[in-house]
């Protein structure tokens, strides 16, 4: 995923926030102890939030343990470490892996250097989580063929993106997967969206694949702000609707904090920058 | 075929939960969970022809005095797939909409229901602006055309500071389904 998913910053407790870097860093370390992946720049934002979720419905009490971060070693830092992180972490690597993969077709180095060290986590992610790897992989030669296709729909690319992300959120719980699915199938079109709307200027000049740049030829055409904001928005709040619905045993200050301020913060603020 | 054993109920469930397993059941074999595996997605669409199948049985059981499959023939194209989406049953509804010809208003608007409940929201709004423009004055059009407009505004609006905790239901599997005037939810 992109990273996009995260909460407001200015609104949080403190304790929030603590409790919000304590995941991120729970996630790093489950990263390094299952699949030995040392480098931090692997842990994404979205798996982190995929973390806090599966934790905070699952309910049980973990206290923050200190950690010491190779990258941050002056700093004290705190870690959650619960059962609910093997998901996620499996999660992070089969997403890490297909990035690497588009990375490595769009001739970055850096992607071929982690190839080495990505390859075996990935074939153990998959080993742990068959199906969740089949649905990660399946949407993304979907996804492919969508591109290949020069696609100008953004439901076509947005929606896939977004039945990937339904199907791996329903798994955190077999009781409310219809509700986890809602939720995962909205954020993954926002996901899609926001990620498309960042990066147009980018792919213009690149000549990447964009779905509304296929649509509407420029990045600059006044029309493309306004149907962004509606696919965003409307995206979002069927996300929240969803969300509303699940029974959040903990952390609820902070994942409503999510839903009703950070999501709408970074939307605004991409529609701000590079949509004007 | 067992009616009771596809959907996965026991022989005295009631009626609400037919009608929940069915929703359920229609949710996890939507072709559009399985895309990019042809094989996989013909499996779920046979699969859920079956289920359609059990449902329309038991439904039709549990009515004695009711003709049930009078109102897919009786009604007009639209009606059947009114009907198809009022059953969740959007691949038949999907189905009928693409084999007609005449394109009016109402056609659009289903259209735009069929979708909105796919989760493809940006060509459910298409669909709606060109029904609600063919026929301003159709209440039910103007409703969609409103609610697919309003929603991400409301969202905008309403969590702001202190308000988060604001009960929220713009849901839009209910909204679609309350512009059908039905009370369930389905996909």
């Amino acid at each position: 995923m992109f990273g996009y998913i995260a909460p407001q910053k200015c609104e949080l407790k403190v304790h929030e926030f603590e409790t919000y870097k304590a995941y991120y860093c729970g996630l790093c370390k489950a990263l390094k102890h299952e699949y030995t992946l040392v480098s931090s720049s692997l842990v994404s934002y979205d798996c982190a939030f995929l973390y806090l979720l599966a934790d905070s419905l699952a309910g049980e009490e973990h206290s923050a343990e200190p950690c010491v971060c190779l990258l941050h070693p002056m700093e004290k830092r705190l870690q959650i470490l619960s059962e609910s992180a093997a998901y996620p972490a499996a999660v992070n690597v089969l997403l890490s892996y297909y990035k690497m993969k588009d990375d490595m077709e769009d001739g970055k180095k850096a992607a071929a250097l982690a190839a080495p060290f990505i390859h075996p986590a990935f074939k153990k992610a998959s080993a742990h989580y068959p199906e969740t790897a089949g649905d990660v992989s399946m949407m993304y030669s979907a996804l492919s063929g969508i591109q290949a296709r020069q696609s100008g729909n953004v439901d076509e690319p947005a929606g896939a993106f977004g039945v990937m992300l339904g199907k791996i959120f329903e798994k955190l719980d077999g009781e409310r997967w219809e509700d986890l699915y809602d939720v995962g199938y909205n954020l993954g079109r926002w996901l899609y969206i926001i990620d498309a709307a960042d990066d147009l200027e980018k792919d213009e000049k690149t000549g990447d694949y964009n779905v509304f740049l296929k649509k509407y030829g420029e990045s600059r055409h006044p029309k493309i702000r306004e149907e962004a904001e509606f696919n965003l928005y409307f995206s979002l709040a069927q996300a929240a609707e969803a969300y509303g619905r699940l029974p959040v045993l903990k952390n609820k200050g902070l994942l409503d904090n999510v839903f009703y301020l950070g999501l709408k913060e970074k939307t605004q603020f991409i529609l701000e920058r590079e949509i004007t | 075929m067992n009616p009771y054993t596809v959907l996965g109920v026991s022989q005295n469930a009631s009626e609400e939960d037919i009608k929940k397993a069915y929703r359920s059941l229609v949710k996890k074999y939507h072709p559009d969970r399985y895309a990019g595996d042809p094989k996989a997605e013909a499996a779920a669409s046979e699969k859920l022809k079956q289920i359609n199948q059990a449902y329309d049985m038991l439904i039709k059981m549990r009515q004695p005095g009711q003709d049930y499959s009078g109102t897919y023939t009786a009604g007009s194209a639209l009606a059947q797939v009114r009907a198809a989406i009022a059953r969740g049953d959007l691949s038949t509804a999907e189905m009928l909409l693409d084999a007609m010809g005449d394109r009016p208003a109402e056609w659009h608007y289903l259209r735009g229901v069929v979708l909105l409940r796919r989760g493809w929201y940006d060509g459910a709004r298409q669909h709606f602006e060109t029904a609600y423009g063919m026929n301003p004055g159709n209440p039910e059009y103007r409703q969609a055309w409103e609610m697919i407009n309003q929603t991400g505004g409301a969202y905008r609006n309403v969590f702001t500071g202190q308000n988060r905790a604001l009960n929220y239901t713009l849901c839009a599997s209910c909204v679609a389904c309350s512009l059908l005037s039905c009370c369930c939810r389905y996909f």
